[in-house]
């Protein structure tokens, strides 16, 4: 019994130590001890409590950004732009946390972080009306859309939304009622955290308890299917792409809130990107995507960490992440048509 | 504006549209060769990052030629692995393309701290002996050319056409498509590879984190916007190619502001999607059962 409730997690695990054999033998190769880089890497993301709360830190976003995929993936939608919808979600969550002032925190930080989720939804229901009225596939559509949103924020920071007291192309700084608790030991660590857990739960919810949820996963299991049983397929995967694109919108509204205090050009490391990572070694559940984006987030944490005292590349960290979505990927989405 | 003027102002704009467009197109053929075979190839940017980087990490060792002979088999390389993991492990094209572009990023930034430099940042390797652009530039308007009248005018060119619309009755119709299959996943790696050799190699005679930025996509947006035939693809690369390069010529001045002008591609591509009228290969992203 136990066994078979384990077994899920097998294949996942698998994967997770095969990635980490191949960038051990990556190591080796280029002249670095693999031991010594794996010691540094679990130092640096668990061996001290800073270590700790920067791992918490680090998955806070990827949670995020790993749910939104995770809940398109269940409609069978590929969201490639979690990117650009983060990126907007931050935008508009610093726009709200400087424009607005003398407003109560319980008032400021909620009206931050629904601007945030408005604004990633938003961006996300574009690509997925185009593909529920014209059939536009969706990973072009997203694609394209990360690339002009990129430009957007680029545009919008060094013109009209730019600080016009720093020479930095950013915003304003957010007032300090917009602002999350975070802890004063440069782990980066917010109460945003405790919010993506929220989301994770809020999730796993939806997709199990609700009639939306239900519709998705019929959907994602099956659109002509789903169509003959009565489900407005259309509407359905508008709702999916708007719902993941507020989930990535809240990551970016977070990293604003909690962490840099108002929007900075090109700030995300490609969170949107890795998110995807998170969501397929997940297995698009809410409990998964949290167990993967904590291990990624601990490689990332410790990878810098690593850096610093084995002189390995931190960027080993993502050739494991590739490798992941290789041997994990290999479970999903077989044999789709686009 | 004098006709001198006017001709002091278009003639580097021409000639800076072509080598902004150079790697379009030629990337573009590789998205051409993959897309039109069933392949669904999101993975042009890894294939030409990891062709940029071993295009310059051999043309150090042994000149700018070698470089491109090497960009060009590792670029195949990628392109075959494209081809197994979609094949093979039945992963699906786009998770497959993801993890390419990652891979390639990733381990060209690691091999490049590891092998050229530690300082952090900036890094980058740099070559002394660049090749001329207007060479790959002939040969990438050229093979547009014969990709067209391959296509359409040889019997190679149907088959290819047919496996992207339907695998099955092409397989019936006693074609060895899995071959076919090979071939233009081949041909596309060793295309991105070339583009990526173009970079580094002949475009800035160096090799520095994420190079390619984005090309590798725009190359797609290209062979979107061009409804996936070779000439298409190619006017449709020549005129992003035109607006980036009048971003640069722009720069400074108020007239416009440059994200527009770099935002052209991205709107085009979603109208063209939005347009249904590119319609892809029938057969696109289907998996074998």
């Amino acid at each position: 019994m136990i066994l078979r409730r384990l077994a899920p997690a097998v294949q996942p695990l698998l994967s997770v130590v095969g990635a980490f054999v191949i960038a051990g033998v990556v190591v080796w190769a280029c002249g670095g001890s693999p031991l010594e880089a794996l010691t540094a890497l679990v130092q640096g993301s668990c061996g001290s409590s800073t270590g700790l709360l920067r791992t918490l830190s680090k998955a806070t976003p990827l949670l995020l950004s790993g749910l939104a995929v995770a809940v398109a993936l269940r409609a069978g939608l590929f969201n490639i732009g979690a990117e650009g919808q983060l990126i907007l979600g931050a935008l508009a969550a610093a726009w709200a946390g400087h424009a607005f002032t003398g407003l109560p925190a319980w008032i400021h930080i909620p009206v931050c972080l629904a601007a945030g989720v408005f604004v990633g939804a938003l961006w996300a229901a574009i690509p997925g009306a185009l593909r529920a009225w014209r059939g536009s596939h969706e990973v072009i559509v997203t694609i394209m859309l990360n690339y002009l949103a990129i430009q957007l924020a680029h545009f919008l920071v060094n013109g009209a939304m730019k600080d016009p007291v720093s020479m930095a192309p950013a915003t304003s700084m957010v007032e300090p009622s917009a602002r999350l608790w975070a802890a004063a030991d440069g782990s980066n660590f917010s109460a945003g955290f405790g919010l993506a857990v929220l989301a994770a739960v809020g999730v796993a919810v939806l997709l199990r308890h609700t009639a939306l949820g239900f519709e998705i996963r019929a959907v994602g299991l099956g659109a002509d299917a789903a169509r003959v049983a009565g489900v407005n397929v259309g509407r359905t995967m508008i709702s999916a792409m708007a719902i993941s694109g507020g989930l990535a919108g809240l990551a970016g509204a977070i990293e604003v809130l909690g962490v840099h205090r108002r929007y900075l050009d090109a700030f995300s490391p490609g969170y949107g990107f890795d998110s995807i990572a998170v969501a397929l070694l997940g297995g698009g559940g809410a409990l998964g995507v949290t167990l993967s984006s904590l291990l990624f987030g601990g490689l990332s944490a410790g990878a810098t960490h690593m850096e610093a005292w084995t002189h390995v590349p931190r960027q080993i960290a993502g050739i494991v992440q590739g490798v992941v979505i290789f041997s994990a990927g290999a479970r999903y989405l077989k044999g789709r048509r686009r | 504006m004098s006709g001198p003027e006017l001709a002091g102002f278009l003639l580097p704009l021409g000639v800076s549209a072509l080598r902004q467009a150079t790697p379009l197109v030629l990337a573009g053929l590789g998205g051409i060769c993959s897309e039109r075979v069933g392949i669904v190839n999101i993975a042009l940017e890894g294939m030409m990052l990891a062709g940029a980087f071993s295009g310059l990490a051999a043309g150090r060792l042994a000149g700018p030629l070698v470089g491109v002979l090497a960009a060009v088999t590792v670029g195949m390389l990628v392109g075959l692995t494209h081809l197994w993991a979609t094949r093979k492990l039945r992963l699906n094209h786009i998770v497959s393309g993801v993890a390419i572009n990652l891979l390639a990023l990733h381990s060209t930034t690691f091999l490049l701290r590891r092998l050229f430099s530690q300082a952090d940042p900036p890094v980058e390797a740099r070559i002394e002996t660049m090749l001329p652009t207007a060479l790959f530039t002939g040969l990438a308007l050229a093979l547009a050319v014969i990709f067209h009248l391959v296509l359409y005018h040889t019997p190679l060119g149907l088959r290819v056409r047919a496996v992207g619309e339907s695998e099955a009755s092409t397989r019936m119709a006693g074609v060895d498509t899995a071959r076919v299959k090979m071939v233009g996943l081949a041909a596309s790696g060793v295309l991105a590879g070339l583009a990526g050799a173009y970079l580094s190699l002949a475009q800035v005679g160096r090799f520095s984190d994420d190079m390619v930025s984005g090309r590798g996509f725009i190359a797609l947006a290209a062979v979107v916007c061009g409804r996936w035939t070779p000439l298409g693809m190619a006017a449709a690369a020549l005129a992003f190619g035109a607006f980036d390069a009048l971003q640069f010529q722009l720069q400074g001045s108020v007239a416009l502001p440059g994200e527009l002008l770099r935002s052209i591609p991205y709107i085009a591509t979603v109208v063209a999607a939005m347009a249904l009228q590119p319609r892809p290969p029938a057969d696109l992203g289907r998996q074998e059962e």
